[in-house]
């Protein structure tokens, strides 16, 4: 049984890793576990091969996985190439909030994804005791304040009623993102949210205030971006300046027009 | 991506535009910085004759970040590869692009000796006050009372030493051939005239020329972006107070 699991940097995806594995080592089965990074201190890629089987394993990585685990938009387009007709797609993305309809911290989330990997492992020969994922949460999260509810997250992922488990192998497609134009008869500010970062700097530097954060759009990190205030707005062009990911530009009419 | 159908751009045109979003953090000083340095190599044309030389640490997640050509060395030997390569092409225009670390501690003989010897090459080095990719530990331009991984209390500068002064060293070298800067990343157009004129030193006059840039690092200072750049202008500022064309 070959899993990958794939997610962003900080969700958790080794801890998970190291969970199932160490849970199926305990079974006596045999066991493997790769974990993979980007070399970014923030918004790298995460992903773990993990490899579980009751035969000799020969190779820690593998082409195709048997079973791949998706925890955000971005890593889908990345993990496309692990995926052909006998993989198990588990598009965790649209249940990112159900920790919070659970009352359970965000950061439970990937014990809730672990759940359902766990139930899908258990529906080929190789089976996993739900007791011993959970003896290895203890063993992993003992010493975090959240423990209990950790516990309780992953037995919300196991037993995910049939509604919710037919969204999750539903294929999205990847965001599409639309410059933010703003115009009026002077000039124009363009905001580009697939590349705008959401760091914020722009705000500060603005001399008149006219920009400030946006909740309702999202960037391609599912951050705010910043929105402008066109009648504030002088054109000044100080936020394209400093944008240090080149998300904004300011076109401002010359007088000759 | 979005970039297409418009005419004037807010990027350079030495982009790698399949590279964006880059990957540094958000509010990293490091992607004005290279945003700078790419509008100064449009506005002098030399993108297609330029070597772009980058180091261990967050200056190497910029493997990808222009169209140019770019190698990437050991750890502190951007310089000496750099100087290597202008010998044998002396028509490109080398940049090596250093961190504090790679520059201050383990690089500071590679770029002392190429200083001295007016090798034609531009030495950007970016000061963070402390080793980024890592985790934050700290470096030789560590501020006093300034807390990182490895000084949990503060740097004490009794036990530790002052933070160390790049362009003042520089300068002081008997080289009067040279250009030494000390830019900041919160005054880009200031930057960006430097990174210019470092650049064009090294094509008109065939010397040595080097720019520090103090430059931001949200993730281990473990601040916000006010917070980022008020310890830049008011911390920062006043360690390394000497700034603009130092020689």
């Amino acid at each position: 049984m070959k899993i990958l699991l794939s997610g962003e940097g900080g969700q958790g995806i080794q801890t998970m890793a190291k969970i199932l594995v160490g849970a199926a080592y305990n079974q006596h089965y045999k066991v493997n576990y790769m974990p993979h990074y980007g070399v970014e201190m923030r918004m790298g890629i995460s992903r773990a091969f993990v490899t579980i089987s009751s035969d000799k394993i020969t190779y820690p990585k593998f082409s195709k996985a048997d079973i791949l685990s998706v925890m955000t938009k971005r890593n889908l387009n990345l993990v496309k190439e692990f995926i052909d007709k006998n993989t198990k797609v588990i598009n965790a993305i649209d249940l990112v909030d159900l920790p919070e309809e659970r009352n359970l911290p965000t950061t439970s989330f990937n014990m809730i994804v672990l759940g359902i990997i766990v139930k899908e492992i258990n529906k080929s020969n190789i089976k996993i005791d739900k007791e011993k994922i959970l003896e290895e949460i203890n063993k992993f999260l003992g010493k975090k304040p959240d423990l209990t509810k950790n516990r309780v997250a992953f037995e919300v992922g196991y037993d995910l009623a049939d509604n919710m488990y037919s969204k999750l192998l539903k294929s999205v497609k990847p965001d599409k993102f639309e410059p933010i134009i703003n115009k009026d008869d002077k000039k124009e500010h363009i905001i580009y949210p697939d590349i705008c970062k959401g760091c914020g700097i722009c705000l500060i530097k603005c001399p008149v205030g006219a920009l400030s954060w946006d909740k309702n759009k999202k960037n391609f990190l599912g951050k705010p971006i910043p929105k402008v205030d066109m009648e504030k707005c002088i054109g000044c062009g100080i936020c394209e300046d400093i944008c240090p990911d080149a998300a904004i530009k300011v076109n401002k009419k010359s007088k000759t027009n | 991506m979005l970039f297409a159908n418009d005419t004037k751009q807010s990027y350079p045109k030495s982009f790698k535009i399949s590279s964006k979003p880059n990957k540094f953090c958000p509010g990293c000083g490091h992607s004005i910085i290279l945003k700078k340095l790419g509008f100064a190599i449009d506005e002098l044309k030399i993108q297609k004759k330029t070597l772009f030389g980058i180091d261990i640490g967050c200056s190497l997640l910029a493997w990808d970040f222009f169209n140019v050509d770019t190698v990437q060395t050991h750890h502190g030997r951007t310089v000496p590869v750099v100087s290597g390569y202008k010998l044998i092409k002396p028509k490109k225009t080398c940049i090596a692009y250093v961190g504090d670390g790679g520059a201050y501690a383990i690089g500071l003989q590679s770029l002392i000796t190429a200083a001295n010897r007016n090798d034609p090459i531009t030495v950007i080095v970016v000061n963070n006050t402390l080793y980024g990719m890592t985790g934050g530990q700290m470096a030789p331009t560590t501020l006093k009372d300034e807390v990182t991984s490895t000084t949990p209390k503060g740097k004490n500068i009794e036990e530790k030493g002052n933070p160390f002064l790049g362009p003042e060293l520089i300068k002081s070298l008997p080289n009067k051939k040279s250009y030494v800067a000390r830019g900041i990343v919160s005054e880009p157009q200031e930057l960006r005239q430097l990174i210019k004129k470092a650049l064009e030193h090294q094509i008109k006059n065939k010397s040595f020329s080097f720019v520090e840039v103090l430059s931001t690092c949200p993730t281990n200072w473990k601040v916000s972006a006010q917070g980022s750049l008020d310890m830049l202008e008011d911390k920062m500022s006043i360690c390394f107070k000497n700034q603009g064309e130092l020689k």
